[in-house]
């Protein structure tokens, strides 16, 4: 809506009541061709008709529409490498023709919702659905409950904070999150571990694209301990690196039997600005181990830009350089690069970039 | 950016009678014999939360948090 905003002030002023117009088009345009923007407006709509009129008819199309558009648009801000997670969500009315028995799939599930002025459970209780049955998939059998609780609980509380409405995410928080965290010491270590990661920005976009990419290598095999402690050895990897404090030397590569994964850390600036051989060293280094990824995690002192607006577009060129160099000499495509914001283990804001590399050797 | 949806089929709260009729158990829920497969509570109208089959098997849910969570878990056939 802000960027909308900004977009019809900038047309206004550049076209004058001409610019409403134009704008208007804009918006409407963009709104009939993003099938989740116009659920949204639909669901408006049938809320209202719902409130006057008290049909059913109209609170299921409220319904369908408002769970439709508020997940659908939600897990659009949930990078998982590539592709968002988890899937998209489509709410059908079960129906069944007169006089014949309705079948029920294997593995489907159907639940049944609240009315209208209950939403707030409809959402919690699909976004649940949805992220249990659309993430993790392939590894399940390997985790143990905490663990696996720990991570669905994070991925349906960000997709529910990504909803934007307080009341689903406070109803969330109290009745499912705080009490399945508060059962076991064990699940408040797993889950302090899963928060911690979170919000350093390496939950779905490391910790879930490395989970992903085991669950291909293990297709197919049974579940072992061994398996277990690869993955648990693999939260406790970035967990480390999340909790990190300034000049403390931690862990950079995870070697496992079916986990080879390695970090490059750019977090102190006058590391950087003195050059970029160490870390291109650094990568040489972990090529040489025939590491199946290479992450670059910058972490860019958010403050840096206001007090020094000089070095931190230095810092921000030498990051750049990098990039390039690690592209130019290794010959390693890029798989994504994603920006956002978090913050540090200190409390302070950072801005934040993740690139991950695939080696060559990996396809081959 | 793939567009591939998860689709939910969603009972609507003024049809569960119509649901329990059409899937031809009616009656079993009258006479009190479905059962949530997590706590084992008897499954009425009120209660009632999700369905999913299992090796052919009917498995009902009961509206406890608790039991809603366990039941999506175990969803997938991922856990033994």
């Amino acid at each position: 809506m802000i960027s909308f905003l900004a977009t019809l002030i900038e047309l206004i002023s550049k076209y004058g009541p001409w610019g409403i117009f134009i704008g208007t088009i804009y918006y409407l345009l963009k709104v009939i061709l993003d099938e989740d923007r116009s659920a949204a407006w639909r669901a408006r709509i049938y809320k209202a008709v719902y409130k006057i009129s008290g049909k059913s008819e109209a609170e299921k199309k409220y319904i369908e529409n408002d769970i439709n558009s508020r997940i659908n648009l939600a897990r659009r801000n949930i990078p998982f490498g590539k592709e968002y997670l988890p899937k998209a969500i489509k709410v059908e009315w079960f129906e069944s023709a007169e006089g014949e028995t309705a079948r029920i799939k294997e593995d489907e599930i159907v639940v049944r919702l609240d009315p209208a002025e209950s939403q707030e459970k409809n959402i919690v209780l699909l976004a649940n659905a949805l992220v249990k049955q659309t993430s993790l998939t392939g590894i399940r059998h390997i985790l143990n409950e905490p663990l696996e609780l720990s991570m669905d609980l994070n991925l349906i509380r960000n997709l529910l904070k990504e909803v934007g409405d307080r009341r689903v995410l406070d109803w969330f928080l109290r009745n499912e999150y705080q009490p399945n965290v508060d059962k076991s010491e064990e699940m408040k270590e797993w889950n302090g571990k899963i928060v911690e990661i979170d919000e350093r920005g390496l939950f779905t976009r490391l910790l879930l694209v490395e989970l992903d990419e085991y669950s291909k290598r293990v297709m197919g095999k049974p579940a072992s301990s061994e398996m277990f402690d690869e993955i648990a050895g693999l939260v406790d990897f970035l967990y480390k690196i999340s909790t990190k404090a300034y000049a403390q030397d931690v862990p950079l590569d995870y070697i496992t039997q079916n986990i080879k994964i390695g970090v490059i850390l750019v977090g102190e600036t006058s590391k950087i600005l003195s050059g970029i051989e160490n870390y291109l060293m650094a990568f040489a280094y972990k090529i040489q181990q025939q590491l199946t990824s290479v992450y670059v995690i910058v972490w860019d002192k958010e403050f840096l830009g206001n007090i020094d607006p000089e070095t931190h577009q230095k810092f921000v060129e030498m990051t750049e350089s990098l990039d390039k160099n690690i592209q130019k000499f290794f010959r390693v495509p890029k798989d994504f690069e994603l920006k956002y914001t978090c913050a540090d283990h200190a409390g302070n804001k950072r801005k934040a970039k993740i690139s991950r590399y695939i080696p060559e050797y990996v396809s081959q | 950016m793939e567009r591939e949806k998860e689709v939910i089929r969603s009972i609507y709260h003024k049809d569960v009678v119509n649901f329990f009729e059409s899937i031809g158990l009616s009656r079993e829920l009258e006479r009190g014999e479905i059962r949530c497969s997590v706590c084992g509570e008897i499954i009425t109208l009120n209660n009632f939360r999700a369905v999913t089959r299992k090796s052919e098997n009917l498995l009902f849910c009961c509206n406890k948090e608790s039991c809603i969570h366990k039941f999506v878990s175990h969803l997938r056939g991922d856990k033994a």
